[in-house]
């Protein structure tokens, strides 16, 4: 079960286990991360569970999908590495992945 | 030779339908809410990248954002099934109805419809973006005009921006804000600060200490004010009115026309000048004249401003503040009494929860005051359903009370017409002919 790290728009640094095939969004739901907030429940309409997210020792995070892209698009305040975190899903890979969270959410 | 009497001008009338039918309130939605600029909110309120507010009205709502490039509109309703989009105010990245999950981008762009390949391409040619409101801004106030043809705000505010801007109104932030449900029209809540001719009636223990209460008022375009412009008489002073010579020390009479402001409406002048002017005592020598004090008080009031960071409006000269007077109608539905070192804003619309209801509304009273950088306070709406339990000062108060009559009393079978003065409530009978030129066309048939 890979471990992430969440940092909130103050530096704060909270752990979060993400048990395998469940999303990071919903894992950060149920450990009461404040900003991840996912209105539409995962299917990508709804922007609120946005972070900017960097690789951990578990390697690579994988890259977004053409549509999820295409949402990401609608951002403000987009960087190259904002992801919704309803379409990570927890793997080996994502040990160690930090996922800080935008001061809007 | 005797002296030829004056003739008698045409007797200013108004229609007290205008302010009890539903027709009449029915009409105002269909021609006059989506015809005129009108204030959504404060800029203040939309900082950052997708800070968003709603204004309702009638039976539009309207959302305005702050956009990628400065500020958009549009009507709040998704043009799937007409839900209402966003609600309140707050910040998003983009609008998405919470029906179906069609979501559309700051920009207004229809971004995404679920399962769009349901329709088989009839969509393409479908309009399905927002629809958009003209926004402007002008004082710190957001504006917006749901009329895409026609004036420009700056075209719409005729005379206002030459004699308010030197106030600097856009400097100023929320002091603090009320906002009313009241059970009368729109119209009589707004007219109870369009004239000064009340004062004395309804606020006797002001004209002891506020000078000459004998206002005059002048059409301005659409809009109007009043002033304090005949025998003008300092602060501190009582009404000529009044058989009392007021304070032996006119030192004491200026800081009580503070104290009372403070006090009893806690606008306009500010809590900064009231503690200025209270230092006239200590700068000023005992018998010092009624105006040397006043002035004083004034400039202590100017330099404590300054102390607290905030630059004093450079362009306010005593000339451009006597020009402007004290009270300003901007049709429709605003007034606003400006003094340098802050601002009471006013706000009324039918209640939109009931549109075409004539005997209800919403009003709200803003005060603004300058702070210095970033000691400006966060301020919610305080809501008030029932004003007879919840005191809004005792100024205030005063006004409220006489709304609720007012509406009951044009009630009257006898009561076929109202008869506003015609030097002090200009104001008033300026705002009932530019409204039914809107509501009713050019002719108001008469009464």
């Amino acid at each position: 079960m890979p471990t992430v790290t969440f940092i909130d728009p103050d530096g704060a640094a909270a752990q979060v286990d993400v048990r395998r095939g469940e999303t990071v969004m919903r894992a950060a739901r149920a450990a009461g991360i404040e900003g991840i907030i996912g209105e539409c429940g995962g299917f990508m309409n709804c922007l609120t569970c946005h972070c900017y997210v960097t690789a951990g020792e578990g390697g690579q995070v994988p890259a977004p999908s053409a549509a999820e892209a295409d949402l990401l698009d609608c951002l403000a305040e987009r960087r190259a590495n904002s992801r919704l975190t309803c379409q990570i899903v927890g793997e080996d890979g994502l040990e160690g992945a930090v996922f800080t969270l935008p001061s809007w959410q | 030779m005797a002296t030829q009497p004056k003739p008698a001008g045409p007797l200013p009338k108004l229609r007290p339908e205008n302010y009890l039918s539903r027709e009449f309130a029915r009409g105002e939605n269909e021609h006059l809410w989506g015809k005129v600029w009108l204030v959504a909110g404060r800029e203040e309120e939309l900082k950052g990248v997708g800070d968003y507010l709603t204004f309702n009205v009638a039976n539009e709502s309207i959302v305005v954002a702050r956009g990628k490039d400065g500020l958009v509109a549009y009507h709040n309703v998704c043009p799937h099934r007409g839900r209402r989009l966003a609600d309140g105010c707050g910040r998003a990245q983009q609008f998405r109805c919470k029906y179906h999950g069609w979501t559309f981008n700051l920009e207004g762009k229809n971004t995404q419809v679920l399962d769009r390949h349901d329709w088989e391409g009839a969509l393409d040619d479908e309009r399905l973006d927002l629809w958009p409101v003209r926004v402007d801004t002008w004082g710190g106030f957001v504006w917006i005009c749901m009329d895409m043809e026609g004036e420009s705000l700056a075209e719409y505010l005729e005379t206002i921006p030459q004699y308010l801007d030197p106030f600097e109104l856009q400097e100023m932030r929320f002091r603090w804000k009320v906002e009313l449900h009241l059970q009368v029209n729109w119209k009589v809540a707004l007219e109870a600060f369009m004239e000064g001719y009340h004062v004395a009636a309804t606020h006797p223990q002001l004209i002891q200490v506020a000078g000459n209460d004998y206002t005059q008022s002048y059409a301005q375009g659409k809009h109007a004010h009043f002033g304090y412009w005949k025998d003008v008489q300092p602060l501190g002073t009582p009404s000529p009115r009044l058989a009392t010579k007021g304070f032996e020390d006119p030192r004491e009479g200026v800081i009580e026309f503070f104290r009372q402001i403070e006090e009893d409406l806690n606008a306009i002048q500010t809590d900064r000048d009231y503690e200025a002017a209270k230092r006239i005592r200590e700068v000023l020598p005992q018998g010092t004249d009624a105006m040397t004090a006043m002035v004083t008080a004034i400039e202590l009031g100017r330099q404590a401003a300054i102390e607290d960071g905030t630059q004093y409006p450079e362009a306010l000269t005593f000339e451009a503040m006597a020009q402007a007077g004290s009270d300003w109608h901007i049709f429709p539905n605003c007034v606003t009494l400006p003094y340098f070192d802050g601002a009471l804003w006013y706000r009324a619309r039918p209640d939109h929860r009931d549109p075409e209801n004539p005997d209800k509304c919403i009003y709200e009273i803003w005060s603004l005051k300058r702070y210095g950088p970033g000691k400006e306070p966060k301020v919610e709406t305080r809501i008030i359903t029932d004003p007879t339990t919840e005191s809004v000062g005792l100024i205030l108060d005063q006004d409220i009370a006489n709304m609720t009559e007012v509406q009951a009393g044009m009630k009257s079978s006898k009561f076929r017409y109202a008869r506003p003065n015609p030097v002090q409530e200009m104001e008033v009978i300026n705002f009932h002919q530019t409204l039914e030129r809107y509501v009713l066309g050019q002719s108001t048939g008469g009464i």
